[in-house]
């Protein structure tokens, strides 16, 4: 009689992988949502990386006195050193060491080189105490030195073939902590492994800087690249790196903000578009941060709230001053309408720049931010970040604007005895609105102007500006209207010629006096009368014609006003 | 293995908190007016209890070096101590040749050397974990805790005065 198989249905529904939290800042969004329960995780790098921090703020964030965590601590930092330390951070609940937390240490086991001990010992403690996440660190101090030479399948293989296995088993979710070079990466153990961690230092000059990267996370969609850490008195912190530009479409809107410098609105069509950003590039004690700050003083005014990033000045230095435009800007502070964000200079990332700013504008729902100035915070990135600096400059305005916060960005720039020149030309390309400052020399005097460069999609005043920093704030003096080369920085005052047709130069001039003297007639009579060829004409004609200086019937041109020649 | 406060040193005296604690510890164990024998038995399992919770945490190395240094200075001010052995030898019957009439000066001496150790272990870690790490070692019990299974108990419980 044979005997009749039993079909065991076939199940459709994929095992659902849940996912813990790691209780840092930043780091879950990395890994794609979090660290994939049970798995069996390295975390690897260089001395200082921060790793035994981040294995016990997982630790902490995820264990309970029921599925208590096991730390085990092999050869390495002491233990008594690592509680000494570890405590420091915000998330070392001290009341917790002992009932959700427990260390084990296994050093003389380790010293006694006997590996199936060690195995022994941990064996005996998870089954004792039933933990639901166990940390051992510093593996790498398992390894004999003759471990290489063993080849696959020695000793240690064996014990790393039978810890994972165990591991597995146990139902943990578990951390091996060990250094390893970056040419170490061929190892079996980073097969073995779930996940792997690894954290760098990176000194680039004076600066040091952390980083993180997401070797390998099974099951999960992590974020590629390396991004950056930065260890507080709360912790870990990592700063995702940003790989593409924000999903954001921009807010449209036909409001304008005032700038809050009176009379300035006006010469820009109103004042700047809601949501669109403006880079205001002058040099050195133009008055940047003056027009900042009455850009903020306006939008506190308003009942906005307002974000400022500064970088070259301290935040209480800046407050004292701010406070002389009429606007409390301590108060506005204290009320959580204003945030100032003052970075630490010279060691700082992108990522972690660009997260402070979103963070405090996405937090006080500001409407007007500041970054005063962009040329600083280039200054306070560390070197290794510089070269990123427009990228990821560029991800943040996009970020803010196409939020609808508008972005006022203060740039410094060099000026010489010639031309005026953006230090930083990098960042113009993505603003809005850029008005520019300058120096000049009239009469023997120095003054300040400014021109509204270029608004996107509006119109605005050609004109240079005058204008003066006073105790109180930005006075505009009004219109140069009757100077030439004023970007080269020594205006010349126009000749009472071209006084008489305000807005044209000197051969446009020539062009409608020829015009004036002649009456109606075609492009080639105007030619020869000028010495202008024909291809040179039509520009000129085009603009005389748009600034209704002239008039056109089929081929012939006329003049259609006269000179007012006192 | 070897007896300790041979050599006599300074002592910086615990802290009030750290003298307190050990003090309530040491009330706990409600043996004061137990014969010397049983007296000596508490002291000896509880010195049991502190290397096993201890050594766990900070390793058995770890644990009997601060025990030494501790022992030492608490020697200078409690002579009584001096002689007895603190760490696992192998001795395990001279216990009972401490006279009954010195043994109100051995708890002395011994709620000092705790006090000593919870004092030098917060000046590493701090009161609280400390503290805590102390009284969790010290109310450990041997049935919840698989100590046997614990590489070192069999020493420990070997440890024994004389």
């Amino acid at each position: 009689m044979s005997k009749k198989s039993v079909p065991i249905k076939a199940g459709t529904a994929k095992v659902a992988l849940r996912t813990i939290r790691t209780g840092v800042t930043g780091l879950d969004a990395v890994l794609g949502g979090g660290l994939p329960e049970l798995s069996f995780n390295l975390i690897v790098g260089g001395p200082g990386g921060g790793k035994t921090t981040l294995a016990m703020a997982i630790m902490f964030a995820n264990v309970t006195r029921a599925r208590p965590g096991l730390y085990i601590t092999l050869l390495g930092e002491p233990a008594l050193k690592m509680l000494r330390y570890q405590q420091q951070f915000e998330f070392f609940d001290t009341t917790r060491v002992g009932s959700d937390v427990h260390l084990l240490n296994l050093g003389e086991d380790v010293l006694a080189g006997n590996l199936q001990g060690v195995l022994d010992r941990i064996t005996e403690e998870v089954e004792r105490l039933r933990p639901g996440v166990v940390v051992i660190d510093s593996f790498r101090t398992l390894m004999p030195p003759a471990a290489k030479e063993e080849g696959p399948g020695g000793a240690f293989d064996h014990f790393v073939h039978q810890l994972a296995h165990r591991l597995t088993t146990w139902q943990i979710t578990s951390f091996l902590i060990a250094e390893y070079a970056e040419k170490e990466v061929g190892n079996p153990l980073f097969t073995v492994a779930d996940g792997v961690l690894w954290l760098f230092q990176a000194v680039d000059r004076n600066s040091v800087v952390r980083k993180l990267q997401v070797l390998k996370m099974r099951g999960m969609s992590s974020m590629p690249g390396l991004h950056t850490v930065r260890i507080t008195g709360q912790g870990l912190r990592v700063f995702p790196r940003m790989t593409e530009r924000p999903n954001v479409s921009r807010a449209k809107s036909n409001h304008r903000l005032s700038t809050g410098v009176p009379g300035l609105d006006k010469l820009m069509g109103g004042g700047i578009p809601a949501g669109n950003s403006l880079v205001l590039a002058g040099p050195t004690g133009s008055g940047k941060t003056t027009f900042a700050t009455q850009f903020v003083a306006e939008g506190l005014r308003q009942g906005e709230k307002c974000v400022i990033a500064v970088f070259e000045e301290h935040p209480d230095e800046y407050l004292e001053r701010a406070n002389k435009f009429g606007v409390d800007f301590t108060a506005a502070v204290r009320q959580g309408d204003l945030r100032v964000i003052y970075l630490r200079p010279l060691d700082l990332s992108v990522d972690e720049a660009l997260e402070e700013i979103s963070e405090s504008s996405r937090q006080i729902g500001a409407t007007r931010v500041v970054i005063d100035s962009t040329s600083g915070l280039e200054m306070a990135l560390a070197p290794t970040f510089r070269e990123d600096f427009r990228e990821s400059l560029y991800r943040l305005v996009s970020a803010l604007t196409g939020s609808g916060v508008t972005v006022f960005l203060t740039v410094e720039v060099t000026e010489g005895l010639g031309r005026l020149q953006f230090t930083n030309d990098r960042v113009s390309f993505l603003s809005d609105i850029i008005i520019l400052q300058r120096y000049v020399e009239i009469e023997g005097r120095l003054g300040k102007v400014l021109a509204v460069i270029k608004i996107r999609g509006s119109a605005h005043t050609a004109d240079f500006l005058a204008y003066e920093i006073t105790g109180s704030g930005v006075l505009l003096r009004g219109l140069l209207k009757s100077y030439d080369d004023i970007l080269g920085g020594a205006p010349t005052r126009q000749t009472r010629r071209q006084q008489a047709y305000p807005g044209l130069t000197e051969r446009e001039v020539q062009v409608l006096e020829s015009l004036i003297r002649l009456g109606a007639v075609p492009v080639k009579t105007i030619a020869d009368s000028t010495g202008e060829s024909s291809d040179d004409l039509a520009p000129i004609l085009n603009r005389l014609i748009e600034l209704d200086y002239v008039g056109r019937k089929r081929a012939l041109f006329e003049p259609l006003a006269r000179p007012n020649v006192s | 293995m070897r007896s300790v406060g041979g050599r006599s040193a300074g002592l910086v005296p615990a802290s009030p908190t750290s003298a307190e604690a050990a003090r309530r510890l040491w009330v706990g164990e409600r043996v004061e007016m137990a014969p010397p024998e049983a007296v000596i038995e508490a002291i000896e399992q509880v010195c049991m209890r502190l290397r096993l919770g201890l050594g766990r945490w900070i390793g058995f190395e770890g644990y009997d070096a601060l025990l030494e240094r501790v022992v030492e200075e608490a020697v200078v001010e409690n002579p009584e101590l001096r002689g007895l052995r603190w760490l696992p030898d192998g001795e395990n019957k001279v216990a009972r040749m401490v006279p009954a009439h010195e043994v109100p000066a051995v708890i002395r001496g011994f709620v000092s050397v705790v006090a000593l150790l919870i004092d030098r272990l917060s000046q590493v870690i701090g009161d609280d974990l400390a503290t805590r790490l102390v009284e969790q070692a010290w109310n450990a019990s041997p049935s919840d805790g698989s100590l046997d299974e614990i590489r070192g108990a069999g020493d420990v419980q070997k440890v024994r005065s004389h």
